[in-house]
């Protein structure tokens, strides 16, 4: 076989094993976002539960106050929580989110104020250590299915900083799961939690409603559930979405690898036909040859 | 008339139905509900949940959260939103006493440790559940 052929073969090896791999990876994207649906599905009534309890304690104390409410008036740092994936290979999933979050960025600058990081995910985190930004913490290794425990756990933490001033506000940049093909990066304010968010239409106090605790108490308890929530309920969107984005971009890879091999098969064939019809004409050649010799 | 029960925690619906009572450990003693009990925001303890109807009697541990009562057009629903339920069939009593081991250790050797206090009722409130 001559070098040529063997060359392109080879690579046309290549390829296919590379396709064989974003196809298989394409597939557990697809089946991976379809869970990660039904657990924000899941996540749903609870959510929904919690905020109409708030309601309540909202409509019977009249109006609501608490630390996590509470607009600060000379804010001195933001907090900027950044969701992205641990693993890359998810297209432009990474990049739009730290656009959007570079832009919460430069919007709290442009107040004048400082931005705090905080981020989730392998590829946020080696981000802004590149850029030489330090990170106030960061959490990895969950980005596909964030178990609940880590949305605890985060939520604690910013809680604990925004009760002793590290940060007076907290934004977060996700991604916004609408369907398996619109993703949108976003951003929201997580704290201080708007008093509208949870206060609900003004309806009738009941007059024998009962808290045990007291409805302050209560109140102690259920803000920073909230805030987990929406912590646990971002990262299960941006879970989904880093699914959809990779489930997409392993498509596109898979069908360049097929376009590719064709190309490849092509070049092979040429490859082997060139090789076969120098060989004949050798063949050819040489009996010509012999026949002139042995005709003399 | 029946209450319509929802147990809920962020990750799943971990039971719902009808029920004729109900009664939970909140964080100043027990609370029992009846149909037509008054609106009432209770914070759970760690702890056992009853929910009793004709046909059956169903336990499990919650650990903390809210009891919530409220009644529309004759009806009272209860909504249990817990930060993790378990009904006593998905209670792992064997992984619950390794935990209460652990926990126990780590109290041994630091009286203040939040986590393992917790975390050794919440053990222990399995562990009673299934006796």
């Amino acid at each position: 076989m001559g070098a040529k052929l063997r060359v392109v073969r080879r690579r046309i090896r290549a390829v296919q094993s590379t396709m064989k791999i974003t196809r298989a990876m394409e597939l557990i994207a697809a089946s991976r976002i379809l869970k990660a649906q039904q657990r924000v599905e899941a996540a749903r009534p609870y959510a929904i539960q919690l905020t109409r309890a708030m309601e309540d304690v909202a409509r019977h104390t009249g109006s609501l106050a608490h630390p996590l409410l509470e607009e600060r008036e000379d804010p001195v740092r933001v907090g900027v929580l950044v969701v992205t994936s641990d693993r890359g290979l998810a297209g432009s999933y990474n990049a739009n989110v730290l656009r959007r979050a570079e832009g919460v960025i430069r919007g709290v600058r442009t107040r004048r104020l400082e931005p705090v990081i905080y981020s989730t995910g392998k590829k946020g985190q080696s981000y802004f250590r590149f850029r030489g930004v330090p990170l106030q913490a960061s959490w990895q290794g969950f980005s596909e299915v964030p178990p609940y425990e880590m949305a605890q756990e985060i939520g604690r933490d910013l809680i604990r900083d925004f009760g002793d001033h590290t940060i007076d506000e907290l934004h977060c940049a996700y991604t916004d799961f609408r369907s398996a093909f619109t993703l949108r990066a976003t951003d929201k304010r997580f704290l201080p939690i708007a008093p509208e968010e949870v206060s609900g239409e003004r309806g009738v106090p009941h007059a024998e409603y009962l808290f045990e605790p007291g409805p302050a108490q209560i109140l102690d308890a259920l803000l920073p559930q909230y805030l987990i929530t929406k912590v646990y309920a971002a990262l299960l969107e941006s879970a989904a979405s880093e699914n959809a984005a990779r489930r997409r971009a392993m498509k596109a890879a898979t069908e360049n690898a097929e376009e590719l091999i064709k190309v490849l098969t092509r070049q092979a064939n040429r490859a082997r036909q060139d090789e076969i019809t120098t060989e004949i004409m050798d063949i050819v050649g040489g009996s010509e040859g012999l026949t002139k010799v042995s005709g003399d | 008339m029946p209450l319509e029960v929802h147990v809920v925690t962020p990750e799943r619906e971990v039971w719902s139905g009808q029920a004729g009572i109900v009664v939970a450990r909140g964080v100043d003693g027990e609370v029992g509900i009846l149909a037509g009990h008054a609106p009432l925001l209770v914070r759970l303890a760690i702890g056992r949940l009853r929910i009793h109807n004709e046909h059956e009697r169903v336990w499990a541990v919650v650990d903390g959260g809210f009891l919530h009562v409220t009644s529309e057009e004759g009806t009272t629903r209860v909504d249990v939103l817990a930060s993790q339920a378990e009904l006593a069939s998905e209670i792992d009593v064997e992984a619950a006493r390794a935990r209460k081991e652990e926990f126990e250790r780590r109290l041994l050797q630091d009286r203040d440790d939040v986590e393992a206090r917790a975390g050794l009722a919440k053990a222990l409130a399995r562990i009673d559940l299934i006796g």
